[in-house]
């Protein structure tokens, strides 16, 4: 029966992504009062925003923090979280693209030399199960993060998401709250201002 | 890198994306559950009340309430000095006269009433727009005093996990819930503890300091600041058999919230 039903490989996907998100939209429906439903939506989702976390910061310590504040404020917020045409995905990271960015608003207020210490430590303290080909090709990420860091919070969040984000357009889009259009619009933009605070840089070394 | 062209940015950012970062630290990911798990069961979530809450939070009151009592009471005054029946209200007016025959003024400059603001809760505000809502950036100060001394012998705690209730809260002027310290003791096998501490599932009610102080003998330094922050702070851990309690400050300094002290050696 089945077979006649579903006899594209497309029509199968299709179907797929439907049964998906209707799952979905039942988990997230009771989360927010169901520690089971919020525990299976954790679990999906935490290695894919540990992961986004840890290109963008380098520091597991620093993706292990964002990845508590993001779950956290989705815990709080999820009761005011409205299904739309992005689904969950897109809303979480954008929650955790803002907590890394506040990531790096708290660290670049750091003053005292006891918490420049600290934060050097923080930035430093890498974990031994790191990827090593990841940081091995440590001085171009290391030159791409600090340019990426220079330019303002839409730039970073539109170029993090796009790219650090296991996210498609479209869904990036959705996660900065954009159509897609003014997105792409944005993303052209960030990808030249960058490409400039690269330029810069390497005229000042 | 910066003399590539354009596809070749494209390029390297995507390569960056397709990176595989370290996986996920069990023993972290099953705290964090926990904890989160823990909220909605004490029915934490929900918590975030909307401008309403804000408007309406009992703290918020407080302090409208406080405004409204100093400025009745700033105008009530005013107005007996310079005696409204009299005429002009702003001028000075002369209510007596001394000995010496010399005429007394009342004067209307009295000192405001002091007012001490609260920081508002940043989660509760955020707007509702369109399908998707996200909290706005919570700003908290993140640089935090370090109290203890450097360390002068590691040693390597094993993994043990407790939470640990507030037992005193010294200046209770607002009425925010109870705050709570949970103390993640041992977390990798290095010597360091990881403190979490929440105050009724929303640190933005206490932001300040955080300080990890050692408590009996003061030759014992049992751990130094790693990293902190208004929600955590990451110490290393030197001598196992020591005490420690992690205080809460408000931005001017005053102590918010205060844990019990904690046992660094939990390994029973």
């Amino acid at each position: 029966m089945s077979t006649v039903l579903f006899s594209s490989g497309a029509t199968l996907d299709r179907v797929h992504a439907s049964s998906h998100e209707s799952d979905e939209r039942a988990l997230v429906a009771r989360a927010s009062t169901d520690p089971d439903a919020f525990g299976e939506l954790y679990r999906r989702y935490l290695p894919r925003i540990h992961d986004f976390a840890y290109r963008r910061t380098g520091s597991v310590e620093a993706a292990e923090d964002i990845c508590a504040l993001t779950f956290e404020s989705a815990l709080r917020s999820l009761h005011r979280f409205r299904w739309g045409s992005g689904g969950f995905a897109p809303w979480l990271y954008r929650i955790a693209s803002r907590q890394t960015i506040a990531f790096y608003r708290r660290e670049g207020r750091t003053e005292s030399e006891r918490g420049q210490r600290a934060a050097a430590n923080l930035t430093s303290a890498e974990s031994p199960s790191a990827d090593v080909g990841f940081e091995s090709r440590g001085k171009d990420l290391d030159r791409l993060r600090t340019a990426l860091d220079e330019l303002n919070e839409r730039y970073q969040r539109a170029i993090a998401l796009r790219y650090l984000a296991d996210l498609d357009t479209a869904e990036a889009a959705s996660a900065m709250g954009l159509a897609r259009p003014a997105f792409s619009v944005v993303l052209t933009r960030a990808l030249a201002a960058l490409r400039r605070e690269l330029e810069r840089m390497e005229r000042k070394s | 890198m910066t003399d590539k062209r354009p596809d070749d940015l494209d390029e390297q950012l995507t390569q960056w994306g397709s990176s595989t970062p370290p996986r996920v630290d069990g023993a972290f990911a099953n705290r964090l559950e926990t904890s989160l798990r823990q909220e909605i069961v004490e029915g934490a979530v929900g918590a975030d009340r909307g401008w309403l809450g804000v408007v309406f939070r009992p703290g918020v009151v407080v302090m409208a309430i406080a405004v409204l009592i100093f400025g009745f009471a700033f105008i009530s005054r005013a107005s007996d000095d310079v005696g409204v029946a009299d005429g002009a209200p702003n001028e000075p007016t002369i209510s007596s006269t001394s000995k010496e025959g010399a005429p007394e003024t009342s004067r209307s400059d009295i000192p405001g009433p002091t007012v001490t603001t609260q920081r508002p809760d940043e989660e509760s505000s955020s707007p509702t727009t369109g399908d998707a809502v996200d909290p706005p950036e919570t700003s908290v100060p993140e640089t935090l005093p370090i109290t203890s001394e450097q360390p002068t012998d590691q040693t390597t705690i094993p993994a043990a996990e407790t939470t640990v209730p507030v037992t005193d809260s010294t200046t209770p002027t607002t009425a925010a819930p109870l705050p709570e310290v949970v103390a993640t003791l041992g977390t990798p096998a290095d010597g360091q503890i990881a403190v979490r501490w929440r105050v009724g599932g929303d640190t933005s009610d206490v932001t300040g300091w955080v300080v990890v102080r050692t408590i009996g003998d003061s030759r014992q330094t049992a751990a130094t600041v790693r990293e902190a922050t208004a929600r955590r702070v990451v110490v290393d851990v030197v001598n196992r058999d020591a005490l420690f309690r992690v205080e809460g400050r408000s931005a001017g300094g005053d102590l918010v919230v205060q844990s019990d002290d904690v046992s660094i050696n939990r390994d029973e």
